[in-house]
C-alpha cells in the first residue's frame, strides 16, 4: 500500500472535541499509516471555506455548550451541500454526540428554540432535563459482523429516528438515543452518528478498519487492508467489558 | 459563640479526633472519613469550629492549581506570623475540610488560629462557603476536568459563583484575568485581577483540546497571546468582552539554572522581584495568585521572599523523593491541560527518559478516562525525546498503554502490569543510578503509591509536612 494517499477532513477540531473525541481521528490516521498509506488531515474549522469534497473520510466530534452549537450550526449550513454530496458518494462520515445531532433535522432546546441541522440523517433531538452520563454497551451488526461495543455517553438530548435512518446498535447497558426505544446512534449509507464518546475507534479496531476500508475502496477499489496486531486494543476493550459486567 | 453550642458537638468531635489518630496510627491517611463521621452526628460541627477563627477564611478554588496556591499562601501567611488552618492533604470536599478543622481543634473544641486557608473543590463551593466566614476567595482557572461528575464548564462557573456570594462585605475576590470564564465572574465585592503579560520567549501553544469560544456569544476569541490552553490575552470580536487589565501581573520571567526562575510582578505600588524554585509554567500562575493575595493582605515583601525560598512543589504536584539514589518525581494528572504541562517539563530534560504512568478510574479520579486521548502524549514519540521505557499500571492501565501505542510509541517500550507495587519496583530498577523517574498518576493511584513509598521507608506522610 506504499504510495497510496488518503485525505481525512476533521471538522471543527478546535470547537467540537470533548471527552477524547479526537482519539477517533488518531485511530484512523495511525491505522492507515501503519499500513503504509500516506495520510493528510485537513482541519476545517468555522469560517474555513476550503472544499471538503476531496476528503476520503470526514470526522466530526462532540461539542460543549449551546453557544458553540449555534456558531457551528450556522457554519455547517454553508458546508451542508458538500457534506450531502460526500455522503451520497459513500464517503464515510463519523459524527459524535452534538456532531451527530447536527447532522439530523433539528435540535429543540429547553427554551423551545429550534436549531436546524443539515438533515443528512433522518433524526431529531429534543433537549432533556436529565443528563445521560455513564458507561454504555451496544450490540452492533455491521456487514457480516455482530459485535459488542463499549463507550461513555454524556448528553442531555433525546434523539429519535425517522424511517430513513437505521440505528447503529441496540443498547445492552446505558441510556442510548432517548432511554426509551433501546436504540443507539443512526446510520445512513456510510454515515455513522453516535453518542459514544470514549473515544469509539481505538478500543474497536475492527470498526476503525471498517470505516477505513470504505474510505480506501472508494478511492482504490479492491484494496484489502492488511491485518494489524491488536493486543493492546483487546486488553483495553476487555477491561471495560469487565468493568461493565457485559458479556462479549 | 456560646460555649454551650461548642459543648453540643464535643462527642462527635472526640469521635472524629479518635478516628484521625487511629487512621494515622494504622498508616492509612484518613483525610475525609473522620470529618464525614463527625458531621453525620453534628451537621453544624464545621461552622461551629470555623466561627472561632479570628479573621475568617480564604477559599481557593478552580480546576488546576488549588493545592499549590493554597499551600504557598499558607506558608507565606505562617511566615508572616499568622496561625493558619489549612487542608493541606488536598482533601477539598466538605468532609475533608471538616477533618482539617477537627484535627486542628483541641479535645474541648477550641480552635487556636487566626485564619483558614482552604482549598475547595469547585462543586463543593456553596456547601463549604455557607459554613465559613469568607474573608477572601481566589479562583485560579476553569478547564474541562472530570465532566462526567461536574457537567459543563458554565454550570461549574454558576456553582462557584453561588459560593462566592458568601464573601464578607469588606473582603475581596481575586480572579485570574487570563481565563475568560473566571474573569467573567461578577460579584458585589472588591474584585482584583492577576495575570501574566506577554512574555518574551514564552511558547505559544494552541492546545486543540480546550474551549476558546466566547462564553457570551459563541464567537471565537481573538488572542494576542496564549500562555497555555485558553489562558492568555483575549478579546471577543463578537461582543467586545476583553481581558480585564490585572492589578498584579507578571512582567518578566527568566529561567535560571537549577530549575529556578527570576520573576517580576507589577503591583499597584511598584515592581516585586523574586526568584522561584518550581517547575512548570502552571506553578508560575500558582505563585502569582498566592503572592498577590498575600500582598493584598498587607504581608511585607521580605516575608514573601523568605517563604518562597523554601517552596518546593507540594503534595504530588511534582514532588520528589530520593529512593535508592534515584530521584522519583510524582505528578498528579487529572485533565489534559495539566497533564500536557507536566509532560512538557519532562521532555525538557536531556538524556533518556524512563517514565511510569498509573491511571485509575475510581470516583475521585473521574470514572471516564477519555481525557487521556486529549493529552498530547505524541510529544513523547518525538525523535528528540529518547524514551527508554514507559511503565503503565492502574485500574485503567490498559487504556493508558493503548493511548501510548496510538501516540506512536514503539509498543516494545510499553510495559503494562496490573500490580502497582510490582510496576513501581520494575520502573525503579530500570532507572539508572543517579537518574530520574517521573511518575504521572491520577488521585487515588497517587494515594496508593504514597503508601507503597512510605512502606519502603521513604517519604513523609502528608500530615507531617
Amino acid at each position: 500500500m506504499q504510495g497510496l494517499k488518503l485525505r481525512f477532513a476533521h471538522l471543527y477540531p478546535d470547537l467540537m472535541n470533548s471527552y477524547g473525541d479526537r482519539g477517533n481521528m488518531i485511530a484512523l490516521v495511525m491505522r492507515a499509516r501503519w499500513r503504509g498509506f500516506s495520510v493528510e488531515v485537513m482541519d476545517v474549522s468555522a469560517g474555513d471555506n476550503r472544499r471538503i469534497t476531496g476528503a476520503d473520510c470526514i470526522v466530526i466530534g462532540g461539542g460543549q455548550g449551546l453557544e458553540e452549537r449555534m456558531a457551528i450550526c450556522k457554519d455547517l449550513q454553508q458546508k451542508s451541500p458538500e457534506i450531502h454530496y460526500c455522503a451520497e458518494n459513500k464517503i464515510p462520515i463519523l459524527a459524535i454526540c452534538s456532531g451527530f445531532q447536527l447532522l439530523g433535522k433539528y435540535y429543540l432546546t429547553a427554551e423551545g428554540d429550534r436549531i436546524p441541522g443539515i438533515g443528512l440523517l433522518d433524526i431529531w433531538t429534543i433537549a432533556s432535563k436529565r443528563r445521560a452520563v455513564g458507561h454504555i454497551a451496544l450490540r452492533v451488526r455491521l456487514g457480516n459482523m455482530n459485535k459488542t461495543i463499549v463507550g461513555f455517553e454524556n448528553h442531555a438530548g433525546n434523539t429519535f429516528l425517522g424511517a430513513r435512518a437505521l440505528p447503529f446498535g441496540k443498547v445492552l447497558k446505558g441510556y442510548g438515543n432517548n432511554g426509551q426505544d433501546g436504540k443507539e446512534g443512526a446510520i445512513y449509507k456510510n454515515v455513522l452518528g453516535t453518542y459514544l464518546h470514549g473515544p469509539l475507534l481505538p478500543k474497536h479496531p475492527w470498526l476503525a478498519d471498517y470505516i477505513l476500508e470504505k474510505a480506501v475502496n472508494n478511492k482504490y477499489p479492491g484494496t484489502r487492508l492488511k491485518l494489524l496486531n491488536s493486543k493492546f486494543e483487546k486488553m483495553a476493550y476487555q477491561k471495560v467489558l469487565k468493568r461493565m459486567a457485559v458479556r462479549c | 459563640m456560646f460555649p454551650g453550642n461548642r459543648l453540643k458537638v464535643l462527642p462527635s468531635l472526640g469521635l472524629g479526633k479518635m478516628c484521625i489518630n487511629f487512621s494515622r496510627y494504622s498508616n492509612f491517611g484518613g483525610s475525609t472519613l473522620p470529618g464525614r463521621l463527625a458531621a453525620s452526628l453534628s451537621p453544624d460541627i464545621l461552622s461551629i469550629l470555623a466561627s472561632q477563627l479570628k479573621e475568617g477564611c480564604i477559599l481557593i478554588t478552580g480546576t488546576n492549581g488549588k493545592t499549590t496556591t493554597a499551600y504557598l499562601l499558607a506558608k507565606i501567611l505562617s511566615q508572616a506570623g499568622k496561625k493558619i488552618i489549612h487542608n493541606r492533604s488536598g482533601a477539598n470536599l466538605i468532609s475533608g475540610v471538616t477533618t482539617s478543622f477537627i484535627a486542628e481543634s483541641t479535645w474541648s473544641g477550641k480552635i487556636n488560629a487566626d485564619l483558614g486557608v482552604i482549598e475547595v473543590d469547585e462543586a463543593s463551593m456553596p456547601a463549604v462557603a455557607s459554613r465559613l466566614r469568607v474573608k477572601a476567595a481566589i479562583v485560579t482557572n476553569l478547564f474541562p476536568d472530570q465532566l462526567d461528575r461536574f457537567g459543563e464548564l458554565k454550570h461549574i462557573l454558576k456553582i462557584i459563583a453561588q459560593g462566592l456570594n458568601k464573601i464578607d462585605g469588606d473582603g475581596f475576590l481575586l480572579l485570574n484575568a487570563d481565563d475568560p470564564l473566571v474573569s467573567s465572574i461578577k460579584k458585589n465585592v472588591r474584585t482584583i485581577y492577576y495575570g501574566i503579560d506577554r512574555l518574551k520567549g514564552a511558547s505559544i501553544t494552541a492546545d486543540q483540546t480546550d474551549i476558546k469560544t466566547c462564553y457570551r456569544c459563541g464567537k471565537k476569541y481573538d488572542y494576542a497571546h496564549i500562555h497555555y490552553a485558553h489562558l492568555g490575552i483575549y478579546r471577543c470580536p463578537g461582543c467586545g468582552i476583553r481581558r480585564p487589565s490585572p492589578q498584579y501581573s507578571i512582567v518578566s520571567h527568566f529561567k535560571k539554572p537549577a530549575q529556578s526562575a527570576a520573576v517580576a510582578i507589577k503591583t499597584p505600588t511598584g515592581v516585586f522581584q523574586f526568584s522561584l524554585k518550581a517547575r512548570g509554567f502552571y506553578n508560575i500562575y500558582n505563585a502569582l495568585a498566592a503572592i498577590s493575595c498575600a500582598l493584598i493582605l498587607g504581608v511585607r515583601e521580605e516575608v514573601i521572599k523568605a517563604s518562597l525560598r523554601q517552596f518546593t512543589a507540594c503534595f504530588g504536584r511534582m514532588e520528589t523523593f530520593a529512593i535508592e539514589n534515584k530521584m522519583v518525581e510524582l505528578a498528579l494528572i487529572k485533565n489534559p491541560v495539566g497533564a500536557n504541562e507536566v509532560l512538557r517539563t519532562i521532555v525538557e530534560e536531556d538524556g533518556e527518559i524512563t517514565l511510569m504512568l498509573a491511571v485509575n478510574d475510581k470516583y475521585a479520579d473521574g470514572t471516564d478516562v477519555s481525557w487521556l486521548w486529549d493529552v498530547d502524549f505524541e510529544m513523547l514519540a518525538h525523535p528528540d525525546n529518547k524514551i527508554k521505557n514507559i511503565f503503565c499500571s492502574g485500574t485503567r492501565g490498559e487504556e493508558m498503554s493503548l493511548r501510548l501505542k496510538y501516540a506512536g510509541i514503539d509498543t516494545r517500550k510499553i510495559k503494562y502490569e496490573d500490580d502497582l507495587n510490582i510496576i513501581f519496583r520494575e520502573s525503579l530498577s530500570n532507572t539508572p543510578d543517579g537518574g530520574k523517574l517521573p511518575i504521572l498518576l491520577t488521585y487515588t493511584a497517587m494515594l496508593e503509591l504514597r503508601k507503597i513509598i512510605n512502606k519502603m521507608g521513604y517519604g513523609k506522610k502528608f500530615w507531617e509536612e
